[in-house]
């Protein structure tokens, strides 16, 4: 478990122990490529890209052991595709349809999951209107809005091969948001192609917009928001008072991930006042962008 | 789609390198040309515990922003760990077992 929402979320920890997981905080002296990072950066706050790392080392080095990837790979936004059947059938019982479909981008499994079953129904002519998609992420983590389109690891450590992806680099470590999962600094293959021909749009929040939508999601629909799914929110928000000056009577249609129920702490944080609107700076993106093509200039070159 | 790399070679990745992480099953998942997959009866008797995961009007806050819009939101937060996650999890979990896994390691950041 990437090591600061292991401080951030405790019961979480606990949580999966319940179910009968061990769990360990990233990085960690578990692994070899844990041990070089915490030589590297001793104080380092962990990543999802260095968490993989070590679970994938982990796996290569136990008998009878694989390992599970949470998302990115096809099989896994295929999986995730249920949220999109379902939803398709929902919006048939409404007898109502999505002009705009959003929703938050870690590495892009739920927002795939609801967004393409709508996208087979539009390029495939079944769809009845022109279906919109925005994928939303974090200014603390801008995979495809600050990032770029070349080969790179899915992992920090380098363990796992590289793929053609939006990516901020793969050392990159995010600023420690709250919204632990969207701290990649990749996004899915598939996501990305889709991105990259503009079949879908994207969006960065940073972290003190979104909880202000979370809290008025909490406040007007009940649901307490994961901070993940607070992003998808603030985002619906937007275009929903773009129709009030408009006066359109858009559909939208957005994915709210999960709860908050984890996350008071992270609540607590935003009622105090206390949370940093993490932007993650252009400087910074492009030197771990440049020593991604300086590692793999034949592949990543113009 | 452009096929995974070995950062060695730069040539496409010997499938046998991620024999040694996935199961045969996620693989060819993973490679299929196939439009749509079957769901196992076993994985959808797991899903039922919260499957399907309801689909909300807001209009509590339709009426707040005064929009002429109409919102709605997939709630994927009924599942037990509280979000979308275990849609994979359970499946993942699945063709491991079938294929005599013993042990799953994995990451995770927001620790669903």
């Amino acid at each position: 478990m990437v090591k600061i929402s292991y401080q951030q979320k405790p019961y979480r920890r606990t949580m999966m122990q319940l179910y009968g997981a061990d769990v360990h905080p990233s990085p960690s002296p578990r692994t070899e490529v844990g041990r070089r990072i915490l030589k590297e950066h001793p104080e380092s706050t962990g990543s999802l890209g260095i968490a993989i790392s070590e679970a994938v080392e982990e796996c290569l080095h136990s008998e009878n052991t694989k390992y599970s990837l949470g998302s990115v790979l096809n099989h896994v936004l295929m999986h995730q595709t249920v949220i999109g059947q379902e939803a398709l059938e929902q919006m048939a019982i409404a007898e109502d349809y999505p002009d705009h479909i959003f929703g938050c981008v870690g590495g892009g499994s739920s927002f795939a999951g609801l967004a393409e079953p709508f996208y087979y129904e539009k390029i495939t002519g079944k769809a009845p209107k022109d279906v919109q998609f925005t994928a939303v992420e974090s200014t603390a983590c801008p995979s495809i809005t600050g990032g770029e389109y070349l080969y790179d690891h899915g992992d920090t450590g380098r363990i796992i091969p590289l793929v053609l992806m939006y990516t901020l680099g793969h050392d990159f470590v995010p600023d420690p948001i709250h919204a632990g999962g969207l701290r990649y600094h990749g996004m899915a293959p598939s996501l990305s192609l889709m991105a990259k021909a503009g079949a879908i749009n994207s969006v960065a929040y940073n972290q003190v917009e979104t909880f202000d939508a979370a809290s008025l999601f909490a406040k007007t629909e009940g649901i307490v928001p994961a901070p993940e799914a607070a992003h998808g929110i603030k985002a619906a928000v937007d275009e929903a008072n773009r129709c009030r000056e408009t006066g359109e009577e858009k559909t939208i249609l957005f994915l709210l991930t999960g709860h908050g129920h984890f996350d008071m702490a992270s609540y607590e944080a935003y009622l105090s006042g206390k949370l940093q609107p993490y932007e993650l700076p252009r400087q910074k993106i492009q030197e771990s962008l440049t020593r991604l093509k300086n590692m793999y200039p034949t592949i990543n070159g113009e | 789609m452009k096929p995974l790399l070995d950062p060695k070679t730069l040539e496409p990745v010997d499938p046998k390198m991620l024999e040694a992480i996935f199961p045969r099953e996620l693989l060819a998942q993973e490679m299929s040309m196939e439009r749509f997959i079957q769901i196992p009866e076993e994985i959808r008797d797991v899903y039922r515990l919260w499957r399907p995961t309801p689909m909300y009007r807001a209009l509590g806050l339709e009426r707040a922003l005064k929009t002429p819009a109409r919102i709605y939101y997939k709630y994927e937060g009924v599942s037990p760990p509280g979000s979308h996650k275990p849609n994979t999890a359970v499946a993942q979990a699945y063709y491991n077992m079938k294929a005599g896994t013993e042990k799953l390691t994995t990451e995770t950041g927001a620790g669903q």
